[in-house]
């Protein structure tokens, strides 16, 4: 199981999303991503989005002007 | 509409860099559903040099069963590899959609915001930043209608699939851009398109078809308007004005609606009034909330010659349905007034009035006043 880390920062919504599920695409079912994403629309969006299609979100990090999402690849 | 912005994001996956002459150019609207998906690939393999650009609008991502501001759409341009971007218009969206949306309910009108995102937001605003952008004057979208070229005229048409038709939505269409619309699946059914859909093996070939505001979710639109003030209880009465009842507040009311009054048994009921002012809803029978006559404003016209006295024309009233004989009987600069052979169930204020000729093409429409 390997854990990656994807910089989606300055990236705005929906493009992130796109971003996400292709970085999603990429690893394996269980693989865990570290998706940091800006304050604002994506921390209000990302996690739901990516939750609505079945991924695990494991926990939210604020971190100093951002935030890591932390999802494990469900489907 | 000048004052608002449309702002392109990034490209999403590869940038623009088309092959064709402009002439043979052309950005598809797509929505991550299976009608503009199919509408691109047909583009596509037609020769054109496709552009897949999709709105972003103000709605919150994973509410309910919505996906997000329609990065299917994007997933769908990856695989028939054409470039895509995002437009961000959700500025404008809130100022002419939104926002006239909840006023129209609570002055007592029925909105019809399709129509108005067409003609201000993706006719206007869009096609306009796309043309400065990309340089691209061809603009196709997934509706079930057809435009038609004959000679130097050309024409807004009714779709083949009666059912499906959605004509109803494209009057608005400013009549110098009609010219440069696409509109690919105008022949086709839905049940051709997703099968289309299927044999290029897309991934949105079995999505289900969104019957709701795109900006209300998968939830009733009044859910848009639970907090605005037309949700104040008032008088219900009849059509003579006597107190029959009380309303839970006009927004939750439509004209011609029926059911959810609190009235059982009888002659049926439907609303036949609405008046914001004094906050009183007024029930009708059928022929109390029925009219002949239809006045229209803010009217566009596509067919200025055949909006005379003379011509046979064909009404609509509402987006459902076949259009109904009827007469000019008035027209002023921005508006007309039509007498229907036979009385027109419930015309709503706030919906449109949309005019065809007898070869099913669009005359004029206008937002229904009376």
């Amino acid at each position: 199981m390997l854990t990656t880390r994807v910089n989606l920062r300055g990236i705005p919504c929906p493009l992130n999303l796109v971003r996400a599920k292709l970085a999603m695409e990429k690893a394996a079912i269980g693989d865990i991503l570290e998706i940091e994403i800006d304050d604002g629309e994506p921390i209000q969006n990302l996690p739901a989005s990516l939750g609505r299609q079945g991924q695990e979100i494991l926990e939210t990090v604020k971190l100093d002007n951002y935030f890591c999402l932390k999802v494990r690849r469900r489907l | 509409m000048n004052e608002h912005d449309a702002r392109l994001l990034p490209p999403t996956f590869s940038p623009w860099t088309p092959t064709n002459p402009v002439c043979k150019q052309i950005a598809v609207l797509m929505s991550g559903g299976v009608d503009s998906s199919v509408t691109a690939h047909l583009l596509k393999s037609a020769g054109w040099d496709v552009l897949g650009i999709t709105m972003k609008i103000p709605v919150a991502c994973g509410v309910g069963n919505r996906g997000c501001c329609g990065a299917d759409a994007a997933f769908v341009c990856n695989e028939l590899n054409i470039p895509h971007y995002f437009i961000d218009v959700t500025e404008a969206f809130h100022d002419v959609i939104i926002q006239p949306f909840r006023d129209a309910y609570s002055q007592g009108r029925t909105p019809n915001p399709c129509v108005d995102c067409n003609t201000f937001l993706k006719f206007s605003l869009v096609w306009d930043r796309l043309q400065e952008e990309f340089g691209i004057t061809q603009l196709a979208t997934g509706h079930y209608a057809k435009v038609i070229h004959d000679g130097q005229a050309t024409y807004l048409r009714r779709a083949s699939d009666k059912d499906k038709d959605q004509s109803y939505f494209l009057y608005g269409i400013p009549s110098h851009r009609l010219p440069s619309l696409a509109l690919p699946l105008g022949d086709l059914t839905k049940h051709q398109v997703r099968a289309i859909a299927a044999e290029m093996k897309l991934s949105v070939a079995e999505k289900a078809e969104s019957m709701e505001l795109c900006f209300a979710g998968e939830q009733d639109y009044r859910v848009a308007l639970e907090k605005e003030a037309a949700n104040h209880p008032g008088d219900m009465t009849d059509m003579q004005g006597r107190k029959i009842g009380v309303h839970k507040g006009i927004a939750n009311y439509t004209l011609g609606q029926r059911r959810g009054l609190g009235f059982a048994g009888g002659k049926p009921l439907y609303v036949g009034r609405i008046d914001a002012a004094s906050n009183i809803v007024a029930l009708g029978t059928r022929e109390e909330v029925s009219t002949r006559v239809v006045q229209a404003v803010q009217r566009n016209t596509l067919l200025p010659e055949r909006l005379t006295w003379d011509t046979r024309l064909l009404g609509k009233i509402r987006s459902y349905g076949d259009p109904r004989p009827c007469r000019l009987t008035d027209l002023t600069p921005n508006g007309m007034t039509v007498e229907f052979e036979q009385a027109q169930f419930a015309p709503c204020p706030g919906q449109r009035l949309v005019l065809y000729d007898e070869q099913e093409n669009v005359v004029a429409g206008g937002t229904i006043q009376n």
